[in-house]
Formats: C-alpha cells, sequence, structure tokens
C-alpha cells in the first residue's frame, strides 16, 4: 500500500516537474512573446498567433535572447525593422499624446459640460424661489 | 452669467465634435494604407543577412550575384515572393516588363518556399530577377520587417528604403512604385 502510495507520488510528481522547470530566458521569452503585435493578425501578440509570420518572430525573439540581448534590445530590434505599430503597448511619444491623453481630455470636457448644466438648473431654481 | 455658460457650451462643444470628427475622417479612410501606421522611427531593413540563404535549383549563379549586386552602382528594387502566393501572380507580368526596361535591377527573395517550387515557377512563368535566393529561415522577411508576399522595396544606390510596397505592384501601388524608382534613378 506504502509502495503504492509512493508510486502515485512519484508519477504525479513527474507531471509537475515539467512546469517548474522553465528557465530565466523562457519566461522572458513568454513576456516578449506577449509585449510584440503580430502584424498580419487583428490585435493578437506573437504568443496568441500561430500565423506563421508569428512563429518567425517568436523564433527571432529566442534568438535574440540566445545572443544576450536584453528586454530593451529585442524591442528595439523589431521597432527598427517594423516600426512602433509592432509594439502592443503604444510607447509615449509626442506623436501618441492624443492617443494616451484623448480620452482623459475627452473625459474632463465631458464632466465640465454636465458641471455646467447642472450649475444652471440649479442658478434656475433659484430665480424661480 | 447665462450666456457665458452658453457660449462656454457651444465652444466645448464644437471642440468636441471637431476633435473625434478629425480622428475619424483620418482614421477611417479607406484610401490611407493600413500598412504605413504613423511611426516616429525611421523603419530601416537590415542587410546582414543579405545573400544568405538556399539557392534556386537552375538559378546558382543567380544565387551568387545577389551579394554582390546590392555593392555596386545604382538603386536596385527587393521583391518578396512564393510560387504559392495568388496575388504574386497578379504583379509578375508587370516585374517582367519592368526588368526588361531595367536590366539588372531586381532582385528577388522567395519566401517560405521550397526552392525547387520557387524555380519552377521562375521557369515556367519567366523570371525577371537579375539575383534570385530562396529566404531560409525568414531571416531577411524579419530584417526588411516584411508582413507577407508579395511585397517590394525601392532602394536608391547607397541603400536608402525609398518606397515600401505592401502589396501586388497593381493599381495605385504601382503608379506609386513607378514614381519611387524613378526619383531613386535620378
Amino acid at each position: 500500500m506504502i509502495r503504492r502510495t509512493l508510486w502515485l507520488c512519484a508519477i504525479l510528481l513527474a507531471f509537475l516537474v515539467p512546469a517548474h522547470a522553465q528557465s530565466i530566458s523562457e519566461v522572458r521569452a513568454k513576456a516578449l512573446f506577449n509585449e510584440l503585435r503580430c502584424v498580419v493578425c487583428a490585435g493578437q501578440s506573437i504568443a496568441e498567433s500561430n500565423a506563421e509570420l508569428a512563429q518567425d518572430m517568436r523564433e527571432q525573439v529566442e534568438l535574440l535572447i540566445d545572443d544576450n540581448r536584453s528586454d530593451a534590445e529585442i524591442r528595439d530590434w523589431f521597432v527598427r525593422r517594423y516600426g512602433d505599430a509592432v509594439l502592443m503597448n503604444p510607447p509615449l511619444k509626442p506623436l501618441t499624446f492624443a492617443l494616451w491623453f484623448g480620452p482623459v481630455i475627452i473625459f474632463l470636457i465631458g464632466m465640465a459640460v454636465t458641471g455646467l448644466v447642472l450649475l444652471r438648473g440649479r442658478s434656475r431654481l433659484k430665480d424661480k424661489s | 452669467m447665462r450666456i457665458a455658460l452658453r457660449l462656454a457650451i457651444i465652444v466645448l462643444g464644437t471642440t468636441l465634435i471637431l476633435l473625434v470628427g478629425s480622428l475619424l475622417w483620418f482614421g477611417l479612410n479607406p484610401q490611407r494604407n493600413p500598412a504605413s501606421f504613423p511611426t516616429s522611427s525611421a523603419i530601416e531593413p537590415d542587410f546582414s543577412a543579405f545573400g544568405q540563404g538556399t539557392p534556386l535549383p537552375g538559378y546558382e549563379e543567380a544565387a551568387e550575384i545577389l551579394a554582390t549586386r546590392i555593392a555596386d552602382e545604382g538603386p536596385f528594387v527587393v521583391n518578396f515572393f512564393a510560387s504559392w502566393c495568388q496575388p504574386c501572380r497578379l504583379e509578375h507580368p508587370y516585374l517582367l516588363e519592368f526588368s526588361a526596361a531595367n536590366p539588372g535591377a531586381l532582385i528577388g527573395l522567395a519566401y517560405r518556399d521550397d526552392p525547387i517550387d520557387a524555380a519552377t515557377y521562375l521557369t515556367n512563368d519567366g523570371n525577371p530577377y537579375v539575383a534570385v535566393i530562396a529566404d531560409t529561415g525568414s531571416k531577411n522577411a524579419l530584417n526588411f520587417g516584411l508582413t507577407g508576399v508579395p511585397e517590394t522595396y525601392v532602394f536608391s544606390a547607397d541603400g536608402t528604403l525609398l518606397f515600401r510596397s505592401p502589396g501586388p505592384l497593381i493599381g495605385a501601388l504601382k503608379t506609386q512604385f513607378v514614381d519611387a524608382w524613378e526619383a531613386a534613378s535620378q
């Protein structure tokens, strides 16, 4: 009985080990896969896409990691060839200010208009009383 | 007071409508080329793996020319193609016409293609390329920021990218290509 339990534990452990045996470069590669856009897919990262181009890009990321490049260098490598659009998170630059701050500005304008309308309603009530 | 408020609302509303309207006007324009994303960093193809690949059977000489062609004088054109690619067949007659008019200018790279299939395609449909090789491992495709086939790049004599066609050289892309080539040849 004990023996059987031990065997069972050993088999279960064998299943568990591969999940933990991730090297640092594999973890880095996975993180980068999620940051890089598959340029031929609609809004998918290369981690999600099975397109041939995404496969090529994943292989290239792994090659560059093996070549001891830093994450920033690898991102640059792709930006130089594909442009900023290859990054899932657009970089904060004067060109993308509208993209990053536009929603906040529109929200503030909305708040201002709502506030003005409410104020006007209150002043009308005052006039009546 | 009331007039000032009304005026403020009108001004704010108009600004908002103009802002959103102009974004939609530019963003949803069907004439806009979806491949040309606005980007602040210059896109530069990398020639470090140029000339590396698998020669097409029967086109070994054309593979050897490849490495030396870009070092030669004069502007050149790099065209990615594949035997399995249907849109490539649309531009193929024009490529033949172009290379007849500009001998030695057109370089071909077969993308994700079997070298035998690519060679058969060129033998049957005509070979417009002065230099051609199969881009094994998609090394050059990645270095050039390729998004699909066919894709065509016009370079000036010093290797500066002048124009990139993200599709077959027909219609508007062909017109733009012709203009870019004329500018490169001057």
